[in-house]
């Protein structure tokens, strides 16, 4: 009778079932990868579809929205004067403050205080966008040499200073025959 | 890589050896599929949410497009005719599928007025994240003429 060596080669199934499972291990991080991949974009891609449509109905009312009252300094006579502004459409605040911003650097003699102008409309954008959904926002608006720069960050001067995680919506008004656009930016 | 049988004894383990052999192929198994089935259930899930959340954002476009609604001349709602406002007209309006329900408010930023249409959320049995909602600025007209900011919300759930 010949006499049972005690070596590995009769365990070659033993090797293959350990084969197999790690076959199974690799498929199944693929498959989870696949599958992880494709949901967390189709997660990206809806959020921002939200925040687009946030963005431009955001917009859309804002610009619309009436400010009861609000007014500018004219510090170009020897008294200072006030002009009130009433029922004006945010659309047409944004008008008259870069035109009047343009105007008091091209020309020496006029000048203006246009901070209750800018804090009107800045507070308008504030209840659309934080008050009603909870997103921060800066607005940007410029027309020749004068430019509009409004957030409800402190701190946020600048277009550069935006997180990169946010929607956009730009509308054109028409000032002076020149095509303007303002801008809104939102993000959470 | 193709292995020859040959006729001679050094493959023959015998049933003890198998056993091991069955319980790694048997975990395996078990284990690719438990992992299979947890990472599909919460996919099918958040894909229901997905198509939900969709839901949400079309009847929202559909309360701002209904013209009913609008006040005379502009695309501001109107609060006198969000008073009389037929809600059986409003959700033939919507075509919203059988299968969800949902709630429609108005809501007057910084004063008195709401309006709210379909079913009451706090009488329904649903957790927060079954249900998908949607706040947007709109505005409202008074019988004066004066336009409020308000909060326009849509909640879609599976009824």
């Amino acid at each position: 009778m010949e006499r049972l060596r005690n070596d590995n080669q009769g365990l070659l199934s033993m090797i293959d079932a350990v084969l197999f499972g790690i076959i199974i291990l690799v498929v199944s991080v693929l498959i989870f990868q696949q599958f992880g991949g494709a949901l967390t974009r189709e997660k990206d891609l809806e959020s921002s579809e939200f925040r687009r449509e946030m963005v431009h109905d955001i917009q859309d009312v804002a610009l619309k929205s009436t400010i009861e009252e609000t007014g500018y300094l004219n510090l170009s006579l020897n008294q200072p004067k006030r002009v009130r502004l009433v029922n004006v459409s945010v659309e047409r605040a944004i008008k008259d403050y870069l035109y009047l911003d343009h105007i008091s650097q091209e020309k020496h003699a006029l000048s203006y205080n246009l901070t209750n102008l800018e804090e009107e409309i800045k507070q308008i954008y504030e209840r659309c966008a934080w008050d009603v959904s909870q997103y921060r926002f800066a607005l940007r608006s410029s027309y020749e040499t004068s430019e509009l720069f409004l957030s409800n960050i402190e701190g946020l001067d600048t277009e550069q200073d935006i997180p990169p995680e946010r929607a956009a919506s730009t509308v054109s008004i028409t000032l002076r025959l020149q095509r303007v656009e303002v801008t809104l930016f939102i993000w959470r | 890589m193709r292995l020859k049988i040959k006729k001679d004894r050094k493959g023959i383990g015998g049933f003890f050896f198998d056993i091991p052999v069955l319980l790694l192929i048997i975990l395996v198994i078990t284990v690719f599929t438990t992992s299979l089935y947890q990472v599909y259930v919460p996919i099918q899930e958040e894909r229901k949410r997905m198509a939900q959340d969709r839901t949400c954002i079309e009847l929202k476009n559909s309360v701002q497009n209904y013209q009913k609604i609008h006040a005379e001349g502009n695309e501001k709602f109107s609060i006198e005719k969000l008073e009389v406002l037929d809600e059986e007209r409003l959700e033939s309006h919507l075509k919203l599928g059988p299968n969800y329900d949902y709630n429609i408010s108005f809501n007057v930023l910084g004063r008195d007025g709401s309006w709210s249409f379909g079913e009451d959320q706090a009488n329904e049995e649903i957790s927060e994240v079954g249900i998908s909602s949607y706040q947007t600025p709109v505005l409202l007209v008074d019988e004066g003429g004066s336009s409020h900011i308000s909060r326009l919300r849509v909640s879609v759930w599976r009824g």
